[in-house]
């Protein structure tokens, strides 16, 4: 597969491991501790992390793949650790980029200098020159935004160690644990109390920071009352050379603080997408996800949120396109636990082209989250009949006075509509382009705009099949 | 003895993919029953029941269970073209008993299916029905009315398997929980590749009524067909305001309105038993226990 | 000169600390027909809610005397078991209860018996016949699938069934729907022909008055009754729309 010669032809290491070391390589099944700790080493861990690191290792080999959704066959199980000596490696030459990749990045007009950004080859000047502005706006509020290997040495790292991996524990799932044993990289935020930013902090400024990409941890933490936008992602495909993306995202939203968290995720169509993300909610919080998935051969992506406190909030809005080759797992799993907290979940997924789109989700009630309320509804389009679209909801209530509603809907782009648009002009193709567009628009209205031009442009890409 | 398995599994920590009870089935009796009529399941214990539908024949059939310690039964359909079954199945065990019915069906081009099920808390129940729509313009609706009381266990499996094009399916499960009762309810539309033309719908209603209930759904919507349409509903909880504002305003206070609406959902059942006598013995069951 | 049977005191009443009615001053007597108008958002529909005791409305300050009793503290159910009945603008669809099987129960509740199956049925039949209804919607689930008129008709079938002491009908969005403004007046006239009961119609267009005998009209405006007179009030509204007095 092409996949894979790529792989096996870009092989260099991010450690510089000695040549003995690399037999030992050869003759591991999986991951050992010695891989583990050299990485460790490499980074220069507080004890605990290296600890954790153990920990997690221990568990990792002690856990099962998955027994349900799509199948992890084509990931390297046995050879995990040749990601682990990939990490972070994106293209280290332009030349090396796949051309569907620079393709795509022509086509939704994303700027020469960025590309290479993107494509991890190097700090451009104009990026950097942006982030740099960003720094100073930020740092003036009193936000705390930094790569989070930085700040464990810096006056946070008894926050960061506090929180660290106790919202996602290794023991959640086995790419949990193979997360806690080689993470790498990703972003620190901390807003102070009563602080508002009110610009989004965007993830891509920290794309070219060292081991940005498949094993980053990002934690953001909004103290009471503050309010924070943070973006991840962006619609043009992040290309790695290897294919697994095993990250996390710990989430702390405090007492009476709201945090936006918005996702477009667009790897490239290579990549194994198992991301953890968990949000924990107290008293008076809100927590709201924005999520386009367009991107990744298969993923299994269902962020979590666990409302704590009193009167916590959840808001989930996402978007699923899966095309040719693709097998997305998505969805949402929500946690009520106190009273009066509320739940809306308004999930949308587009199949094409033989793509599998999966939805599953979960909604648990308490018996504690007395007056509660739950309002979960997705909707899934077909449009044609090789592709897939499974909806998997789950209910899981204990208390009568909860006010749970759930609706799912599939179906297939409506002929009256196409005709109608065809009828003024638009080819048919455009009119399902508009139509699916049109479908989108719960999470493309919660963009800012020039996320959701892209997402759009991305849109329309996907409808003409001619992204690789 | 593995039951009511969900046809795609999911997170396994929610505990629904499938249900493992310590019952071990003996020999199965079999009973033809492809005739209009009143098939009484007492002294049984395991029994598989056949019931055949010639093409143009309609036929209506009731299965009234009366459990002894655990009954099951399983029933096989086959309904050739055209042909129509209407199945009444009735838990009147002695409370405290255990029923597992499962009920297996094919239904060929322009057939109709309609299964009913009255599930009024005997005991603890395991019950489902997966249907294949193979035939072209082949139907089957599903329609339970359950009420999970004590500690009791009611666990659900419906199943559509839409294959032929145009066919029709409608699962519908209204209950109330009270006491400990818990509660699973499985549905699933599968819409196959070649089913165009489809309409498939699940819904589900349950009442909570006390604090210590546990209510379970899973409602399915598989497909690999562009030219369909499927819906689901579900409401779960206790009677809104609004709802309550209107029976109160009618002089009818909040026990009454629950009594009513959990009568209802029987009651509508229950009209579809084609016996004048089953159908008072069976009313009147419901509404000892209500 | 007859009874009063509704009497309100200045009534004070609010929604979530907002106030919207500020001192309400309205006597009824019995058996007669009173006309309530106002322009949109002016507290008539909350009038009718607070009257049968709808738990978001709080009243604030005044009293509601009913017959001779204060039922200003009383619930809902109380009240309508007393003959207060409010045929509801929108009303709810409730699955699982028939519509005969709800009317019968709350005649039960309200005659404290038990109601024979079947004069019951005999007498519903005739009151459908009146509203021209199909007898196959008293065995359909209470307003699930219902169209406006069909809610409507099921309205006015309860008013007449349970024929209470004294009812609201609160028209604000019939207008000028002539299948609900047929229902409302055949409905009004068996009314006052099986009960000579009393009755209180809130409205915002004049089409519903047309063919009524109309002994007192009010005008809302803003919380309070702005204005009170005979039919000619009616007339007049209609002729140069809501204003307040100088």
């Amino acid at each position: 597969m092409k996949e894979k010669t790529y792989v096996e032809d870009i092989d260099r290491s991010m450690y510089d491991f000695r040549n003995e070391d690399k037999d030992a390589y050869r003759l591991e099944e999986g991951l050992t501790e010695e891989i583990v700790l050299k990485i460790s080493e490499e980074k220069n861990d507080p004890d605990w992390v290296r600890d954790l690191r153990l920990e997690s290792l221990k568990i990792y080999n002690s856990m099962g793949l998955p027994n349900w959704g799509p199948s992890l066959d084509g990931l390297d199980i046995n050879h995990i650790s040749t990601y682990v000596k990939k990490n972070a490696k994106m293209a280290d030459n332009w030349e090396d980029v796949p051309a569907e990749v620079k393709d795509t990045f022509e086509k939704l007009g994303i700027p020469q200098a960025e590309r290479k950004s993107l494509a991890g080859v190097g700090a451009q000047y104009d990026s950097e020159l942006v982030y740099h502005n960003v720094k100073d706006s930020v740092a003036k509020s009193g936000v705390i935004y930094t790569d989070i290997e930085s700040a464990l040495k810096t006056e946070y790292a008894d926050m960061i160690k506090e929180h660290f991996m106790k919202l996602i524990t290794p023991s959640d799932h086995k790419f949990a644990a193979l997360h806690g044993a080689v993470w790498s990289g990703g972003s620190f935020v901390y807003v102070p109390k009563g602080v508002k930013l009110d610009f989004p902090l965007q993830s891509y400024f920290r794309l070219n920071a060292k081991g940005a990409g498949q094993f980053e941890h990002t934690l953001i933490i909004v103290d009471e009352g503050a309010d924070l936008h943070f973006i991840e992602g962006c619609s043009a495909p992040k290309y790695n050379v290897a294919n697994l993306h095993a990250g996390a995202v710990e989430l702390f939203v405090h007492k009476n603080a709201r945090l936006r968290y918005s996702t477009i995720e667009n790897w490239s169509k290579n990549m194994y997408n198992l991301n953890s993300k968990r949000a924990l909610v107290d008293e008076g919080g809100k927590i709201e996800w924005i999520t386009g998935s367009f991107g990744s051969h298969l993923s299994y992506l269902y962020p979590m949120s666990i409302l704590r406190g009193k009167g916590a909030k959840m808001e989930f809005t996402g978007i699923s396109f899966a095309n040719e080759g693709q097998n997305l797992d998505t969805g949402a799993k929500v946690v009520q636990l106190a009273p009066e907290t509320s739940s809306v979940m308004s999930t949308k997924s587009i199949s094409k082209g033989g793509g599998v789109c999966t939805f599953r989700s979960l909604v648990k009630i308490g018996k504690d989250a007395v007056n509660s309320k739950s309002a979960v509804s997705c909707e899934s389009l077909m449009l044609d009949s090789e592709s897939r679209s499974d909806t998997i909801p789950a209910m899981d209530i204990r208390t009568p006075y909860a006010d749970i509603g759930h609706e799912a809907q599939i179906g297939k782009i409506s002929d009256e509509a196409v005709f109608y648009l065809m009828s003024r002009g638009l080819s048919e193709e455009d009119a399902k382009t508009l139509i699916v567009s049109g479908f989108a628009d719960n999470v493309s209205k919660e963009l800012p705009l020039e996320y959701a031009i892209e997402m759009n442009n991305l849109i329309r890409l996907e409808m003409k099949g001619s992204i690789g | 003895m593995k039951l009511n398995k969900l046809p795609v599994r999911t997170f396994n920590h929610i505990g629904l993919n499938e249900v493992n009870l310590d019952y071990d089935p003996g020999t199965y009796e079999n009973i033809d029953f492809s005739e209009n009529g009143i098939l009484n399941l007492s002294g049984h214990k395991d029994a598989k029941v056949t019931i055949d539908v010639k093409e143009n024949e309609s036929l209506s059939v009731i299965m009234n269970y009366e459990a002894v310690g655990t009954l099951n039964v399983n029933t096989d359909i086959n309904i050739a073209p055209r042909g129509e079954l209407k199945l009444v199945q009735i838990d009147a065990s002695e409370e405290g008993n255990r029923l597992i019915n499962e009920v297996n069906a094919n239904v060929g081009g322009e057939g109709r299916l309609n299964i009913i099920q009255i599930l009024p808390g005997r005991g603890d129940v395991y019950s489902g029905a997966t249907a294949e729509l193979t035939g072209d313009r082949s139907e089957c609706s599903m329609d339970v009315a359950y009420l999970t009381r004590k500690t009791q266990i009611t666990d659900m499996n419906y199943v559509a398997n839409h294959r032929g094009k145009e066919t029709v399916s409608d699962i519908l499960a209204n209950g109330v929980l009270k006491d400990e009762g818990k509660k699973n309810f499985r549905a699933t539309i599968d819409f196959k590749t070649g089913c165009a033309g489809s309409k498939g719908e699940e819904n589900e209603h349950a009442l909570l009524l006390s604090e210590d209930v546990i209510n379970g759904s899973i409602p399915l919507i598989l497909c690999t067909e562009e030219d369909v349409e499927g819906a689901h509903g579900c409401q779960i909880g206790s009677l809104s305001d609004d709802v309550l504002l209107y029976f109160n305003q009618r002089g009818i206070d909040k026990a009454g309105a629950e009594k009513m609406i959990s009568y209802g959902n029987f009651s509508r059942l229950i009209r579809e038993i084609d016996d004048d006598v089953l159908r008072e013995k069976t009313d009147k069951l419901v509404s000892e226990v209500l | 000169m007859s009874n009063t049977l509704l009497q309100v005191k200045d009534l004070h009443v609010g929604v979530q600390e907002k106030e919207i009615l500020n001192g309400v001053n309205l006597e009824i007597p019995e058996g007669e027909t009173h006309v309530l108008m106002g322009p949109n958002g002016t507290g008539k529909s909350t009038l009718g809610y607070a009257l049968i005791g709808h738990p978001k409305y709080e009243v604030t300050e005044g009293s509601i005397i009913f017959n001779g009793e204060d039922i200003t503290e009383e619930g809902g159910d109380e009240r309508a078991k007393k003959g207060l009945f409010l045929s509801f603008q929108n009303p709810l669809e409730v699955p699982g209860v028939s519509l005969s099987a709800f009317i019968k129960s709350a005649l039960e509740q309200v005659k404290g018996e038990r109601v024979k199956a079947w004069d019951f049925k005999k007498k519903l039949h005739a009151t459908m016949d009146v509203l021209n209804m199909d007898y196959e919607y008293a065995e359909r689930d209470l307003n699930v699938g219902f169209s406006g008129g069909e809610k409507k008709k099921a309205e006015i079938l309860q008013l007449l069934m349970l024929e209470p002491k004294f009812a609201i009908l609160d028209e604000t969005d019939s207008g000028l729907d002539v299948d609900a403004v047929r229902t409302v007046s055949a409905g009004i006239d068996e009314y006052k022909k099986r009960t000579g009961g009393t009755l209180l119609i809130i409205t915002h267009s004049a089409k519903i008055l047309e063919s009524l005998k109309v002994d007192r009209a009010h005008v809302m405006i803003e919380g309070k009754i702005d204005r009170t007179g005979g039919r000619e009030l009616v007339d007049e509204i209609n002729a140069k729309g809501f204003e307040e007095k100088e």
